[in-house]
């Protein structure tokens, strides 16, 4: 019998804020714009920009994005 | 975590700036796992993958008809830049051989809690058991040795062996109270010298002797029998101190005709390096032909950033010298005769109270003699055992 891998599901969207510094956002499925001063992130839910300075990405897990830098505001556009 | 990474090894992923965005939507949607995205000053944006993940992000960037560059990391990227240099493997399996083995051996042994019991005679015990610098560990049994040590050692009442790494640390504990006197066997003190009698104090036994008495040598100062109508004669140890007045008589003869040891400058020298208790010559036939020279030998212990290494460096000195006649004036020799009289002195009369000096000097023959007598009280009681027929 072939072992076969199992993909876990997207998880439901989520933000988690650490301070000003870390931000993680769960059921990511894309990026919708990148840079320095702001990150624009697609979920399952309505999507996710982050805006501030010296922004970086980095994958925390499945579906999982992990944002570290100066985070001035959060902000979601589109369906809630 | 970082560690683990640089030995798996990584792979840097680059790619124009305006088309990271897509790659790594792309990544996200099909959950290929990336490090912290960077953008560079050249409009590039870095990030780095696992070796297994690389194909994947290939794939990824071809479909979005994106252009990456790749480039390994870490460990396995020194292994390939280096493959073909033999002599830097195999050199650092030595050394890894090398640290593993020498921790084996005792590097250095450090003593503490001791006081009156010198860190040479401590040492000195150990070896004994064969627990030295050099030693091989996993065959010392330290609780054994420690053990034999304190029963050996009647100063000792404690020791403990702790073998940290490579170095032995060892503390002692000593006897906290001194031996206890006897007090069964019987005796009687006498006088070890003529002298007129100041003080008596007398702590055990009868006092034979009082105060302006004159003794000679060998008299009966303080007596261990003790005889009572009620009780009948027993036998008991005296103790105490018998102070008399006494004169001592010192003398000291220097030859006024002397020689002094002059240094000519001329030194051999060569070294010895112990590893352990390896000892290697480093110069071997060391020829020495000077007719008289002192022979001044110096040890020194390497370290390496405050680290004592069990690397011993001893340094042997040959300093040439001459004689050369001297004569010494009267008070000269003099001089030289009261220090060597200061010496004798120094020790002998460390515990009398000194009442009076007397000097006579005599120059003749080419000698200065010069003879001291001193009046001093001190204690002249000798503990002299009594026989019993048992």
């Amino acid at each position: 019998m072939k072992n076969k891998k199992i993909s876990s599901p997207i998880s439901p969207m989520s933000v988690e804020i650490l301070g000003t510094r870390e931000l993680l956002i769960s059921g990511c499925t894309g990026i919708i714009h990148f840079s320095k001063e702001k990150i624009g992130v697609h979920t399952k839910g309505p999507s996710v920009w982050v805006s501030g300075d010296d922004l970086t990405l980095c994958w925390a897990g499945d579906g999982k994005l992990m944002i570290k830098g100066r985070v001035c505001a959060v902000e979601y556009k589109g369906e809630q | 975590m970082r560690f683990f990474d640089y030995i798996r090894g990584l792979y840097k992923v680059s790619v124009d700036e305006s088309a990271a965005r897509k790659v790594l939507s792309l990544m996200v949607s099909a959950k290929i796992p990336f490090g912290s995205v960077s953008l560079t000053d050249d409009s590039k944006a870095v990030f780095s993958v696992r070796k297994k993940d690389v194909e994947a992000v290939k794939k990824t960037a071809e479909r979005a008809c994106v252009e990456i560059t790749a480039v390994q990391t870490g460990f396995p990227a020194l292994i390939t830049r280096y493959k073909k240099r033999l002599g830097l493997a195999v050199g650092a399996a030595l050394a890894l051989v090398a640290v593993v083995f020498a921790s084996r051996f005792v590097w250095d042994i450090k003593i503490s809690g001791n006081a009156d019991v010198g860190a040479d005679q401590i040492e000195a015990a150990l070896d004994a058991y064969g627990f030295r610098l050099g030693a091989y560990i996993p065959a010392l049994d330290v609780n054994e040795i420690s053990k034999k040590i304190v029963i050996e050692n009647d100063k000792i009442t404690w020791m403990s062996i702790n073998i940290r790494g490579t170095v032995a640390h060892v503390e002692v504990r000593e006897t906290a109270f001194p031996e206890t006197e006897s007090v069964s066997e019987p005796s009687n003190l006498i006088a070890s010298a003529d002298g007129q009698i100041v003080l008596v104090e007398a702590y055990g036994g009868k006092s034979e002797v009082k105060i302006g008495q004159t003794v000679k040598k060998g008299d009966l100062l303080v007596s261990g029998v003790i005889d009572s109508s009620a009780l009948g004669y027993r036998l008991v140890r005296s103790r105490g101190s018998v102070y008399a007045s006494v004169t001592k008589t010192f003398s000291s003869s220097v030859k006024t005709d002397t020689t002094v040891k002059v240094f000519t400058g001329a030194e051999k020298s060569y070294k010895t390096v112990k590893f352990f208790s390896k000892k290697a010559e480093l110069f071997k036939n060391i020829d020495i032909s000077y007719e008289k020279y002192d022979t001044i030998e110096e040890t020194e212990r390497l370290t390496v950033f405050g680290v004592e290494l069990p690397l011993f460096i001893t340094t042997t000195r040959y300093v040439e010298y001459i004689e050369e006649p001297l004569t010494l004036t009267d008070d000269e020799a003099l001089d030289k005769a009261r220090r060597l009289i200061a010496e004798q002195t120094a020790t002998e009369l460390e515990n009398d109270e000194i009442l009076a000096r007397y000097e006579d000097v005599k120059f003749d023959n080419g000698y200065c003699t010069l003879s001291v007598l001193i009046e001093c009280v001190t204690d002249i009681a000798t503990e002299q055992k009594i026989q019993t027929e048992q």
